[in-house]
């Protein structure tokens, strides 16, 4: 054989090995990660990955991203006193701007996978997962239409493409995204029927989709209520992206009533009524959600892989587990004063004062003013709507078969009659601090002196509402305590609002039934529960006022107040960032024990309305809360380059 | 030896030429002005720098910001700099208690119309300004432990027949001669308007929310004062008085 021939044949060879031999060895399996056909063949790949959706959904004031609770305090129901309270200050129009197109597209791509590559999943299965998504993605447009108005409504992934400005979408109008919502849920609520026994609390079930519904269509019906009120504070954009027509709102506020109706016919939800004790089984009704009807759709922990650290920061510092913690969210006087009286059913504000009302600052070590002298310090607050003692604690409340020490310092009574106030003069001698003997300030506050007041109440009130009362949970986030997105009083809520609206826009019956006797019957569900048969109200009493009051009572601290404020169109007026205001500056109510020794008050309370100095910022302390026109809707991102976006209104 | 030699020399041309282009020269153009009235008088103006009145925007590719805020002084004068180069001017998007000339607005909560303005040297630009009410008469004065505060409210004959009524008067006191709601040096309150269209507002020298809490241990004995007005439906934005100044203030009650 020639030379030449043979490095032809190699030549050839080596050819043809290049064409057959690397076939795929580009393409290899990933061995880090499951495909998508393997990941959508089974029970448990699907759930994890719906895991992953459900652990993004946003909650501002949830038990583990609320940091130090600086959210849950920023409004008017607590102030903050963790040595940061200055973070849970005022905030602008950038406030709560949220836009979460990840996650509506991992939602939609979540649907699609769903629809090619779950073929072995059994068919009502399949369908349950393809609701639970859709669920989810309507929860992600409402959270997105409360905080910025109309968004975009994208319900398929988009591809790749040369220019990114063909994929620019113009905002959808409010109105239609509240339209979605509410055919996406009318179109999924009798696949979410659960194929297990049991109804689900933490994954999407009829019962979470019908709660859903019924808010945002309370939501859209008081928009488009207050349309008149909402042009003149310039919130409407001609576009509809912000602001509901007027005409509007009689069919969303029957479609709230819809979905009060359809969850109350599945028969399954119902208030939590176990305790005798009123108070008890109010703040009972938080702490657990096994065996409890109420509850329709929350966020669990169970302290162990999903911490809770909300009891470790609300606990009473005579009770606190971990050091630089405890006593951080200071209910004030403000929510205090909204808890009607049992017997009648007045609003009345906490009487410390003979005559007109005062305000002190706390700093004051005198004062001449005639105050009302009770006898026990929790008698004050008595023969109040159970929920405020199941709500906060005051002077006199026990936590835990332990007593709450909240006591100010003494009050001196002098011979002309004015009184000179005493206190520690630094939380470290709280423990120690005595005059002629007698202790002056609660290991539990109230307090301010000194260098370091934190960590100790600061407004006469600690939170008992959602407090963990099992032993071990104030340390460490080992708090099982869920945090709840719906629950059944909400919807009773939601119920008797949007009857009240419908009887307010001239809509006599709904069903047949009387507009204010359904709205009626719905607040007195919750206000029988509440305080018993004779805290209900009757037709002369229930006024818009009511409602608002109702809601700011029954479901405080649970997000609600900011965007209630917001849909009633109110919050600028309540918020208005003025010093003389009785809504927007904050106070707190102080106990101090009498010391006039052989004098009748001698061991007697007064109580001080005091201003309260945490809130604002460092150099301006009791700053009253502020909200403007800008903040009724969120900044709106401007993406660079897409004309199509429109600014909300006022910015 | 050579080559260090070479190296040096490159690296010395290398700091000569290389930064000319990551320097840019600061904004260098005066743009100021003053709100006037009619008549020509200065109009008073809020003076918090929360309460923005004049804004300039430059368009383009990515330019998604607000704007430059441009502050407006008590006395309604304002000044910015700017670097050169085309602007749209406009107001901020908020409701106000007057109305300035040629810049319209576009319905509520829409903001206003904008003029373009070609920034190349210095520019003056004054405003004529047409509040829908006048403050007169205003005066301040100390009776017992406390700054009292007059004024009287009329409409401007000048100002369209639509414009809103008042509901509210407000008294400021300070330690400085810089007086707005902005500063942490000023205590306010407000006061109810009557009929006859005048108002007084009367701020305790001692006590909460009073003058010597301004800080602690304020012992000044002089006090800077002024009044404003607000009109139904238009929140944050007053309209205001001048700026006096009050003496003997005491020191004790």
């Amino acid at each position: 054989m020639k030379l030449n021939n043979i490095i032809t044949i190699i030549f050839f060879s080596a050819i043809f090995l290049t064409l057959v031999s690397c076939d795929d060895w580009l393409t290899q399996k990933d061995l880090t990660g499951m495909n998508p056909s393997d990941t959508y063949s089974s029970d448990q790949g699907i759930t994890s990955i719906v895991a992953n959706l459900y652990s993004r959904l946003r909650y501002e004031q949830d038990f583990a991203l609320d940091n130090e609770s600086y959210d849950l305090t920023r409004w008017d129901e607590a102030v903050n006193n963790s040595q940061y309270w200055a973070f849970a200050s005022n905030v602008g129009r950038d406030y709560r701007s949220y836009y979460d197109y990840g996650l509506i597209r991992d939602i939609n791509l979540h649907l699609e996978e769903l629809e090619k590559n779950a073929k072995s999943i059994p068919d009502d299965k399949l369908k349950y997962y393809k609701a639970e998504a859709r669920y989810l993605r309507a929860f992600v447009y409402f959270t997105m239409v409360t905080r910025i108005g109309g968004v975009p409504l994208i319900t398929e992934t988009m591809g790749y493409v040369d220019d990114p400005l063909l994929l620019a979408k113009k905002r959808n109008k409010e109105s239609e995204v509240y339209d979605f919502i509410v055919n996406e849920i009318d179109d999924i609520k009798n696949d979410l029927t659960v194929y297990s026994s049991t109804i689900t609390q933490t994954r999407a079930s009829k019962g979470s989709a019908l709660a859903l519904k019924s808010r945002a269509m309370l939501y859209a019906g008081s928009l488009a209520f207050n349309y008149d009120k909402s042009a003149a504070k310039g919130l409407n954009l001609p576009s509809g992206a912000t602001g509901i027509e007027k005409s509007k709102a009689n069919a969303y506020l029957e479609k709230c009533l819809e979905a009060c109706q359809e969850l109350d016919d599945m028969q399954y939800y119902a208030l939590y009524q176990k305790d005798a004790d009123l108070s008890l089984n109010y703040s009972k009704l938080f702490l657990n959600r096994t065996d409890n009807r109420e509850i329709i759709f929350c966020k669990a922990y169970d302290g162990v892989n999903m911490f809770n650290y909300f009891t470790q920061r609300a606990i009473a510092r005579s009770q606190t587990g971990v050091a630089k913690s405890g006593a951080q969210i200071n209910p004030t006087l403000n929510l205090v004063n909204s808890y009607e009286l049992l017997a009648t059913r007045e609003i009345k504000p906490m009487q410390a004062y003979v005559g007109e009302d005062a305000i002190e600052l706390m700093t004051a070590k005198t004062s001449d003013k005639n105050y009302i002298i009770y006898d026990k310090p929790e008698d004050i607050f008595a023969g109040r709507d159970p929920r405020l003692a199941g709500t906060v604690l005051h002077a006199g409340s026990t936590f835990k078969n332990k007593p709450i020490d909240l006591q100010a310092g003494l009050a001196i009574l002098e011979d002309d009659g004015t009184y000179t106030f005493k206190s520690a003069q630094s939380i470290e001698a709280i423990s120690t601090a005595n005059y002629e003997g007698i202790k002056m300030t609660g290991e539990d506050g109230p307090f301010r002196a000194g260098s370091s007041f934190w960590y100790i109440s600061h407004s006469g009130f600690l939170l008992r509402k959602y407090v963990d009362t099992s032993t071990g949970s104030e340390t460490k986030g080992n708090s099982s305590v869920p945090y709840i997105v719906f629950r059944y009083a909400e919807v009773l809520l939601n119920g008797a609002e949007a009857a009240l609206l419908l009887n307010m826009n001239g809509v006599g019956s709904y069903n047949g039934k009387d507009t204010k006797t359904l709205s009626l019957d719905y607040i007195n569900k919750v206000r029988k529960r509440a305080g018993g048969d004779e805290f209900k109200l009757n037709a002369s009493e229930l006024t818009f006022d009511r409602i608002i009051n109702e809601r700011k009572v029954e479901l405080s601290f649970e997000d609600h107040r900011y965007y209630d404020l917001k849909r009633w169109r109110i919050a600028d007026e309540i918020w208005e960032p003025n010093r003389d205001s009785e809504t927007a500056v904050l106070y707190g109510l102080w106990p101090y024990k009498i010391y006039a020794p052989g004098k009748p008050v001698d061991g007697k309370w007064l109580y001080r309305k005091v201003k309260l100095e945490h809130r604002g910022s460092a150099t301006d302390m009791g700053m009253p809360i502020s909200f403007d026109r800008t903040m009724y809707y969120s900044t709106y991102p401007m993406n660079a380059g897409n004309l199509l976006v429109e600014m909300n209104p006022n910015h | 030896m050579k080559q260090i030699n070479y190296i040096v020399f490159i690296v010395s041309v290398m700091f000569l030429i290389s930064c000319e282009y990551d320097n840019y020269d600061g904004p260098s153009v005066k743009f100021t002005g003053s709100l006037i009235t009619a008549s020509g008088d200065p109009f008073f103006y809020d003076g918090n720098p929360g309460r923005g009145l004049i804004k300039v925007i430059q368009k383009g590719f990515g330019k998604t910001d607000g704007g430059t805020n441009v502050r407006v002084d008590e006395r309604g004068n304002y000044a910015q700099l700017l670097f050169p180069g085309e602007y749209w001017l406009t107001l901020e998007n908020n409701p106000y208690p007057f109305e300035v000339e040629n810049i319209n607005s576009l319905g509520a909560g829409l903001g206003y119309d904008s003029i373009k303005i070609d920034l190349k040297s210095d520019l003056k630009m004054d405003f004529k300004v047409t509040p829908y009410y006048l403050l007169t008469d205003f005066t301040a004065k100390v009776e017992n432990n406390n700054i009292v505060l007059n004024c009287n409210v009329t409409k401007n004959p000048d100002a369209p027949a639509t414009a809103p009524k008042v509901t509210f008067g407000r008294g400021y006191v300070s330690t400085t001669s810089i007086v707005n709601g902005g500063t942490l040096l000023t205590r306010t309150k407000r006061a109810v308007i009557t009929d006859s269209g005048s108002f007084e507002v009367v701020i305790p020298i001692f006590g909460v929310n009073s003058f010597r809490e301004i800080y602690t241990n304020n012992f000044k004995e002089s006090a800077y004062c002024r009044v404003s007005v607000e009109l139904e439906g238009i929140p944050s934005y007053y309209l205001f008085s001048n700026i006096t100044k009050i003496e003997n203030v005491p020191l004790t009650p």
